[in-house]
This record gives C-alpha cells, structure tokens and sequence, in this order.
C-alpha cells in the first residue's frame, strides 16, 4: 500500500517481509530513505533501526506505526527515528513525512 | 468494575447537574414544584445514566478483552487475539497486544522445533554408541534396538509412565555398551569361557553403567544397564540383588534381552523356534527373571501375534 503510493511518487521501493529481511535488504541496497513499520515480524522497526544505526548508517529513517507516536514517547531506541508516519497513511501524510525525514538528516 | 463506576458516576454527574440545577431554579421561581420540569428532569436523568453506563462500558469492555487474552497467554495459549474496536490508545493497546501474542507463538513453535531436533540428535548420538558394539559382534547385529522395542512393549504393557518408557528405551539400545571394553576374540568364542575371561564378560554392565553414568539426559537408563544381568534368585551379576531390590527397568531388559538371546544365532547356540523360547523362558520364570514382567512379555508376544501386523 505504502510502496504503491511511493511508486507513485517517482521512488524506487525495495519491500522486506520482516524485520529480518529489512536489514539484509538495506544492506544489500543502501536507499536514500528507509521506512519501517513499528511492529513486524521476528525484528520490531525500532530494533532493525537500532542494527542500522549501529552499523553507522545515517539514512533518513520513517517509523511507520497504526498506533499514535506519542505512545512510542521513551522507547528504547526512539531517538533513532526522524520521523513517525500514523497508519492510515495518505498520500499527502507520506509526501510530508518524507520532505520532514530528509531534512532531519 | 472500578474503572467502570468512576466513569459512570463522573459522566453522571456531569450531565445529571444542569438538569437537577434546572428543576431547581424553576421551582423557585414558581414558588411550587412544576410537575412538568419534574418530568424534564428525570427524563434528562434517565439519559444521563444510560450515557453514562455505554461510556463507561466502552472503555472497560476493551480492557476486559486485553487481561482475558493476557491471562490466555499465561496459560501458554500463544497466539490468541483480541478484537480491535475503533483508533483510539485502546485499539492501540489490543493491536499491539495481538502483535505479542502472534510473536510468542512464533517464537514458540521455534523452540519446539529446536528442542525435537536436540531430541533427534540424543537419540542418533545413543544409536551410534551402540552401533559401536554391534560392530564388535556380528551375532548381535539389531540385538540392541529388538531389546529397546521389546522392553517399552512390556514397560507400556506393565503402565509405566512416559519417562519411565523413555529410560527403557534407552536403556534397551545401550544395555551392552559396556562390551565396548572386551577383546572382540572373547565375544566371538563359541567354546567354554575361562574364569579370567568371565570374569571381563561380567564386567560389562558395570562398565557400561560408568561409561553413561556422565550422561544427564540418560541417567535414568543407568540402573537398567548395571542391573540387567541380575536374577530374581539373586544369583545374577554384578551386584547379586534379588527381587524387587533389583531395579523394575533392569527386569524389563533382562526378559526382553533373555528373549532376544533365545531367539537370535549365537556363537554358542542356533535360535530356537518361538514356542521353544516360550519353554526355557517359562522355566526361568521366578528364577532369573521376574514372575510379573514375564507374563508381562507373554501378554505382549500374543497381542503381538494376533496383531494383523505381525500376522501379514
């Protein structure tokens, strides 16, 4: 749905099914922007973030979570997102939170 | 029902005081009570309860539904959801719960898998010990896993519990593993044996006991592989126990290794036909072997006979 909609937008989208893959695929593609989803699979969004920032990357980093951000407010590893994008998303809530992530970083 | 009474009295009294207020204000100024504004109020005070009581439960009845998965999950039911009404913090608080739940029934069923492949793993590891022996002797080849399958037959048959089954299994493929320790010439020889050699042959079951005795996960296999060789008379090796001091599991093996023997080419004898084993083991009945786990082993022979599997 996401990726449709960023399609859209002119980007190039890489998916990963879990957390997991998300990683590996990160590392395999190096992208300009990352989106994560706060809960998925076997690696939650934070903590896939968490392994890419400790690995030095800076790419600008989208949480993307169907619960309000103010619930994520003290989790570990929070600070490590530039920006949080509430499910459901549109199109103009998306092309912001991506304007917002990239010039966070 | 705490949660649900505070909010039920403060959505009371927030909408029930204008109305009491009204009432009284009119009255006042009519110097009478009005039975119309009576009538108003109650209808107003009727509304509010009602609105009170659905506010009330629309917040409890989610929380309701969150601690009866969470208990769910306690009891080890992984993967049990809630339902998710509405966006608010509490559809977040089902959503995220439903998300945990779905986690731990991954990471459940991952363990699971984990610990049935270190299961499969203990068992090849026994299974290859043993094939150590039978590699000594070619006249016990498959000896060791006819004795394990015979002995949980007759455990099963006598209602031992599962880890009990267990222990006999194990017990039943390692029984001789203490053979390990004797000149292959010794167990090959078909004439009589010297004491020095019998005496090494009568060592196995302790030396057997010593090389498992480290094994956690078969220490319940260790009294039926240093007691296999004992008799109901007392008169076995290599602690000459008799009757019910000799451990049950190290019966079981005995009669299962008794049959086994009688049954199987030996360097020292040809097997005999099944109703010829049925004899001698009759005859050490009470003598070498336990009175019960004996008829034990002649209850499992004849189902096993009569099964339409064996009778194929």
């Amino acid at each position: 749905m996401v990726s449709d909609l960023l399609a859209e937008l002119g980007h190039a989208v890489v998916e990963a099914a879990n957390g997991l893959e998300a990683v590996a695929a990160f590392e395999r593609e190096t992208p300009d922007l990352v989106i994560l989803d706060l809960l998925m699979p076997r690696l939650s969004g934070l903590d896939a973030l968490q392994r890419l920032r400790g690995r030095g990357a800076r790419t600008p980093a989208v949480l993307l979570t169907a619960i309000s951000g103010g619930s994520l407010r003290g989790l570990d590893g929070a600070d490590a997102v530039d920006v949080v994008l509430e499910k459901p998303v549109t199109r103009r809530s998306l092309e912001r939170a991506l304007a917002r992530a990239t010039q966070a970083r | 029902m705490r949660l649900f009474r505070s909010i039920a009295v403060l959505v009371l009294l927030a909408s029930a005081l204008p109305a009491a207020l009204a009432l009284v204000i009119v009255s006042r100024e009519h110097r009478r009570i009005d039975p119309g504004a009576v009538t108003a109020a109650t209808a107003a005070f009727a509304v509010a309860l009602l609105l009170a009581a659905l506010v009330a439960r629309s917040v409890t009845r989610p929380l309701g539904e969150v601690v009866r998965g969470a208990l769910e999950i306690a009891r080890g039911r992984f993967g049990r959801e809630v339902k998710v009404v509405g966006h608010n913090e509490l559809s977040d608080l089902a959503y995220t719960f439903n998300h945990m739940s779905r986690e731990l029934a991954s990471y459940d069923a991952e363990n699971r898998q984990l610990i049935a492949a270190l299961e499969r793993g203990y068992l090849d590891t026994i299974r290859s010990l043993a094939a150590a022996v039978d590699a000594k002797d070619p006249y016990t080849r498959g000896h060791a896993a006819r004795v394990s399958a015979l002995a949980v037959e007759i455990g099963r048959e006598l209602g031992l519990a599962p880890d009990a089954l267990q222990a006999l299994e194990y017990a039943g493929i390692l029984h001789d593993i203490g053979k390990i320790g004797i000149p292959d010439a010794i167990l090959a020889k078909a004439g009589v044996l010297v004491p020095e050699e019998m005496a090494l042959v009568r060592a196995h079951p302790r030396i057997g006991a010593e090389i498992v005795a480290g094994v956690e996960f078969l220490a319940g296999a260790v009294p039926a592989i240093r007691g296999h060789h004992e008799r109901w008379d007392g008169g076995g090796y290599p602690d000459a126990l008799a009757g019910e001091a000799i451990p049950l599991i190290a019966r079981i093996v005995n009669v299962a290794d008794t049959y086994d023997a009688c049954t199987s080419r030996r360097p020292y004898q040809e097997p005999v036909t099944t109703g010829q084993a049925a004899a001698i083991l009759e005859r050490l009945r009470g003598v070498q072997t336990d009175p019960a786990v004996h008829d034990a082993l002649v209850r499992v022979l004849a189902s096993a006979r009569g099964s339409p599997r064996v009778a194929s």
